[in-house]
């Protein structure tokens, strides 16, 4: 488990993927501010 | 290095990425203390000339006594800054705040500090590179940072911040001063030995200033890194009220907006790894000419939405493009040794074409009814600084002197 784990933070794909994926809800926060905060209070809600 | 990178990194992204949602502070901060966008815009304007000029100062202290020391005082005085510019209630106060405190904050924490570091610590090989990382994150810092700024101001209320929720852009200051101190902890990272001791003989300041300024590439330098900030300051500055003069929707500036955040962040990337296999003269000329042509095809096509987003973008790709390959150039020619104040001398030749593309930009166009004059200004002074980065000398200063001592 641990070093599968190990294996997807050594991998470019994924942090290249993650990092679109930020990218992107980034600039959908410039879009869409609502939809973003809503986002981020579901999120912390469910902490 | 990757420790240096990170914490490097980390760092700019947190100060230019604070800094520049600071223009969503005008409105509610003039209503609630009844004062005029002047006094807001001078606060910002001061901000920027002494981010400029306290870069120099701030640039002998990081080489003489290491960065780690500089960048602890500037995210102390980075939270001061955002503290007292939430609470200052006199026009005065708040230019001491957001003007002068938040603009030495900014250079002791930003580029010019951080580059000395990276500089020192990583190979000359990669250094390039390294700039275009640091500059990477930065430009991800700055299209991070405004909707996060633009939710906090909103009021988000979440659970754990509930203290601050309907307090709103008050609130929202204290918590950006909180982020600020974070800085602290990632300075750490860029923690380094004494430099005072192992450089005994060396260059003195003056003796170093004296070189770089009676050398033709680093004056060169300087007047293409003014153009830099003429041009991005008009079109950040001036784009949305041209786009409103011409009839097009704010939704279409926001995402204008956007793309040139989005864009920044691969260009400057871009333009620091192109810098590893290319000479870096050739990489600036090619980003001060292809904004010409950029702007020049911007206002000769029919200015719609798309064409917008295409400018946008291509502007995006060649925003702070500029930071790695001008810095790298720096450090190549005249070493590490002096390299956060020259480097600071550089970035206040920008800030002065900075003040001067928003004053300019504004004036004409009280003037003459529109931007043509000053688009004509930044197309010519792209040409101008395509042609003068052309004969720009990358190899590093000979000193007999100095290799005789």
């Amino acid at each position: 488990m641990k070093r599968r784990f190990a294996g997807w933070l050594h991998s470019r794909a994924f942090w290249g993927v993650a990092s679109l994926l930020a990218l992107g809800l980034v600039f959908t926060a410039y879009l869409q501010p609502g939809l973003m905060f809503e986002l981020a209070n579901q999120v912390w809600n469910c902490f | 290095m990757a420790q240096v990178l990170i914490c490097g990194a980390a760092i700019v992204t947190l100060s230019m990425g604070i800094r520049h949602g600071f223009g969503l502070w005008l409105q509610p901060i003039t209503m609630e203390r009844g004062w005029t966008r002047e006094t807001f815009a001078f606060a910002l304007a001061i901000q920027n000339l002494t981010w400029g000029v306290a870069g120099l100062f701030v640039g002998m202290v990081a080489d003489r006594f290491g960065a780690y020391r500089v960048l602890l005082a500037g995210s102390l005085i980075y939270a001061l800054g955002l503290a007292t510019m939430a609470v200052a209630a006199t026009p005065l106060a708040f230019t001491a705040s957001a003007g002068v405190l938040l603009g030495i904050a900014q250079a002791g924490t930003t580029y010019a500090v951080v580059y000395g570091v990276v500089g020192r610590n990583i190979d000359p090989a990669r250094r390039s590179w390294a700039m275009g990382v640091t500059a990477a994150a930065g430009s991800f810092g700055q299209f991070l940072m405004l909707p996060v700024e633009s939710a906090l101001i909103s009021g988000v209320h979440w659970a754990g911040i509930a203290a601050f929720a309907g307090v709103g852009w008050q609130s929202a200051l204290f918590i950006l001063a909180g982020l600020a101190l974070l800085i602290m902890p990632l300075a750490v990272g860029l923690k380094e030995r004494p430099l005072a001791a192992s450089t005994a003989g060396q260059q003195s300041i003056v003796q170093a200033l004296r070189e770089a300024f009676g050398y033709r590439s680093f004056q060169l330098l300087m007047a293409g890194y003014f153009v830099c900030g003429f041009q991005v300051v008009f079109i950040g500055v001036h784009l949305p009220s041209y786009l409103k003069d011409h009839g097009l929707t704010p939704q279409v500036a926001t995402i204008a907006l956007a793309l040139i955040g989005l864009f920044n962040i691969f260009g400057t990337y871009a333009a620091g790894s192109l810098g590893q296999r290319y000479p870096k003269r050739h990489i600036l000329s090619a980003i001060y000419i292809l904004r010409s042509m950029a702007i020049v095809a911007f206002l000769a096509a029919p200015l719609t939405a798309a064409s917008v987003y295409v400018f946008a973008a291509a502007m995006g790709l060649l925003w702070l493009s500029t930071v790695p390959p001008t810095n790298a150039v720096v450090a190549q020619v005249f070493g590490v040794r002096h390299f956060s104040m020259l480097s600071g001398f550089i970035f206040l030749s920008h800030q002065l074409g900075s003040f001067l593309g928003a004053w300019l930009g504004g004036k004409l166009y009280d003037a003459t009814g529109n931007y043509d004059v000053v688009w004509g200004i930044a197309v010519a002074l792209g040409v101008f600084a395509a042609l003068i980065n052309l004969p720009v000398r990358e190899t590093a200063i000979h000193r007999p002197a100095m290799a005789a001592a």
